[in-house]
């Protein structure tokens, strides 16, 4: 799945990129939001391929000894690039809590240091404690909540419809960055995801560096992963008792199931997990590992890129609407539907004893179903395009700073050399020290 | 409500809705909870249990040893290949031992014949289905003598046992003691051959009397249990 995750990030990333710099028209904060977006999903389309490089038979047959080589750095960099661009990315969208042109302005230059510091840091104490940066979500979980249950209170107690699109984008955001933590909220809840913690210490490796720092850092977004599902759970529940059922309480529901089901099987497998500690490390059975790779992982490397996409194309971040930009909008959002579509089946056709032909005519029908109703996705999606921008300016809640185009785009520039600068930098380091 | 972009204001924004707040303030706080009781289990107790792992322990295993004896006396023709079979199940091996190695003596005593002239004895360890260690390097499978003395034959059963005490590194006791609770090792039949080829001074017995000999097979099981003690 991470090659398909790398090509579907680094796809939708670029592609967003193009579709952006189309989209002039757009207020500072859907550009500079789309921005950022657009530049996480490419560090993340970067990080995977880094990841699958060094998978690749041809990789590991080379003569590469030491514990870190080029691609290990390259994972490790983008990773970090992304997650201070997920840092950041609050205090912009959907909520801008910076709103002063001076504010706005650092967001270029502090993503830039901010990244660069950390990467520098990392390489230098050889990423033990690379797992602390992870707290870098909590800023998400911070503004993010406040932001949803404001606008959910207000639609629900005080009839504003057009409240909905705030908390339904405050509530995607937060699926998109702690996806993978909310199907693990039952085994937090219960705390037994540091038996698991230890366990991946122990198989790693203990090292004589202190662990403390890492599982902070885990434990924090855990934490914080939970907690934002329950809310939302609790939230969207309130919501559909008195609206009705919609597809995102869907989603919310599905990952509560997803997340009770991971969670009793956690427990089942405790015995495994503890069989590190106190006797040898045993290996996970076969229908726990698959049940992760079609939940957690999938959710992690297939859906939340798509619902970067959604945030992008249904809360009008990207002029879609635009004649030069519908095609290529179209384009995209059948390609990555077709790719993620394609990929689950082949999943399942690893295990389940289907033959290559059903499976070939079940992804020829998925591509019927997407020609067919292509239209009706594109509308879905475009045409009832809310932006956000707009309802905030209606609440007279959104300053219009003194902000070039210039200035916007000094982001995609900066990251566009922090790029050029890992890259180099991963390349003399693992030389020097390998 | 304010549009001009201050801190105070945009808080002030966020947080407008009493009933939302009251939602905030409870996911805050059972957040805070959260944190506070998974934060202890992993920060506080795994930290103390991995710090176990963080550096292995020193082990010392020593062998208990205990012995089990089998004996085939045979008595073989002048040019005769005689196999015979020891089967390792009639043996009565204690709880917790193992079979390391067997060593095997065989010895012919020269009765027949005028002269008395020792005879050529030779034994071979046959490797066939008996789970042991047939290509370490302390085996000694195959011997021949015809002075009458007797003949030692070694096989190594369970790998790299040699009865001496062993220092090991190692995160925990059970793996330290993993490459010695292995089972499966010496099931099977030893099998031996035993050729013959009687002597007679200058090749001559006229009253062709030495034409067999009576050779002895005594076969000591060596079993071992291993024991382990930390290292301070």
């Amino acid at each position: 799945m991470v090659p398909v995750a790398a090509i579907v990030c680094f796809l939708l990333g670029v592609t967003s990129l193009i579709l952006l710099e189309r989209s002039k028209n757009r207020i500072w904060m859907d550009r500079l939001a789309g921005y950022m977006l657009s530049w996480c999903l490419v560090f993340f389309g970067l990080r995977y391929a880094a990841a699958s490089i060094r998978d690749t038979s041809w990789w590991q047959n080379t003569d590469i000894t030491s514990q870190f080589d080029f691609f290990q750095y390259l994972f490790f960099s983008f990773t970090i690039s992304a997650f201070v661009i997920v840092a950041i990315f609050p205090f912009i969208y959907p909520y801008p809590i910076f709103q002063k042109s001076s504010t706005i302005k650092l967001v270029a230059p502090a993503t830039f240091l901010g990244s660069l510091a950390i990467i520098i840091t990392m390489m230098l104490t050889e990423y033990k404690y690379v797992g602390f940066w992870q707290i870098l979500f909590t800023p998400a979980f911070i503004i993010s909540i406040p932001v949803y249950f404001r606008f959910l209170s207000e639609e629900m107690l005080e009839g504003d419809d057009t409240a909905r699109r705030m908390s339904l984008a405050a509530g995607i955001i937060l699926i998109a960055f702690f996806g993978q933590q909310m199907t693990w909220w039952l085994a937090q809840l219960i705390s037994i995801n540091d038996e698991f913690v230890a366990r991946f210490a122990i198989e790693a490796g203990v090292g004589s560096h202190s662990y403390v720092p890492n599982w902070i850092g885990y434990t924090v977004t855990n934490s914080l992963g939970t907690i934002a599902i329950l809310s939302l759970g609790v939230g969207e529940t309130w919501r559909a008792s008195r609206k009705g059922i919609n597809g995102f309480t869907i989603v919310i529901y599905l990952i509560l199931g997803v997340g009770l089901i991971s969670g009793i099987a956690d427990y089942a497998v405790l015995d495994i997990v503890d069989s590190c500690m106190y006797t040898v490390c045993e290996n996970f059975p076969e229908s726990y590992n698959i049940w992760y790779k079609f939940t957690t992982e999938a959710l992690l490397l297939l859906f939340t890129p798509l619902m970067v996409m959604y945030i992008l194309l249904h809360f009008d971040v990207i002029d879609s609407e635009a004649e030069q930009n519908r095609w290529m909008t179209r384009i995209i959002v059948i390609l990555m539907l077709l790719i993620v579509s394609s990929t689950m089946i082949e999943l399942l056709q690893s295990f389940l004893p289907v033959s290559s032909m059903i499976s070939s005519a079940i992804l020829a029908m998925v591509v019927a179903i997407f020609i067919g109703w292509e239209e009706r996705i594109m509308n879905t999606l475009i045409a009832e395009g809310e932006s956000i921008s707009k309802k905030l300016a209606s609440l007279d809640e959104l300053h219009e700073p003194d902000i070039s185009d210039n200035d916007l785009q000094l982001f995609s520039k900066s990251m566009g050399v922090l790029t050029a600068i890992i890259i180099v930098l991963c390349f003399l380091y693992s030389s020097i020290v390998g | 409500m304010s549009s001009n972009g201050d801190l105070k204001d945009i808080i002030s924004n966020v947080t407008s809705n009493n009933a939302g707040n009251k939602f905030t303030i409870f996911s805050f706080l059972a957040a805070l909870i959260l944190l506070s009781y998974t934060g202890y289990d992993t920060v506080i107790y795994r930290t103390d249990v991995i710090s176990e792992f963080s550096e292995p322990n020193e082990y010392r295993i020593t062998f208990s040893t205990q012995n089990e004896t089998m004996q085939a006396v045979e008595t073989v023709q002048d040019d005769e290949t005689r196999n015979v079979l020891f089967d390792l199940s009639d043996i009565n091996i204690p709880d917790g031992y193992m079979i390391g190695y067997i060593d095997i003596i065989i010895t012919s005593e020269e009765e027949s014949g005028i002269s008395g002239q020792c005879d050529s004895v030779a034994g071979d360890i046959i490797e066939n289905e008996l789970t042991a260690q047939w290509n370490d390097p302390n085996n000694n499978l195959s011997g021949q003598d015809s002075s009458c003395l007797p003949i030692e034959l070694d096989i190594t059963i369970y790998p790299n046992f040699d009865g001496e005490t062993l220092n090991i590194s190692a995160i925990n006791e059970y793996q330290a003691l993993l490459n010695w609770t292995q089972t499966g090792w010496g099931e099977g039949d030893l099998s031996i051959d035993l050729d013959l080829d009687v002597n007679a001074p200058l090749g001559l017995d006229p009253l062709g009397t030495d034409t067999d000999e009576e050779i002895t097979i005594d076969v000591y099981i060596v079993m071992f249990k291993p024991n382990i003690s930390q290292l301070e």
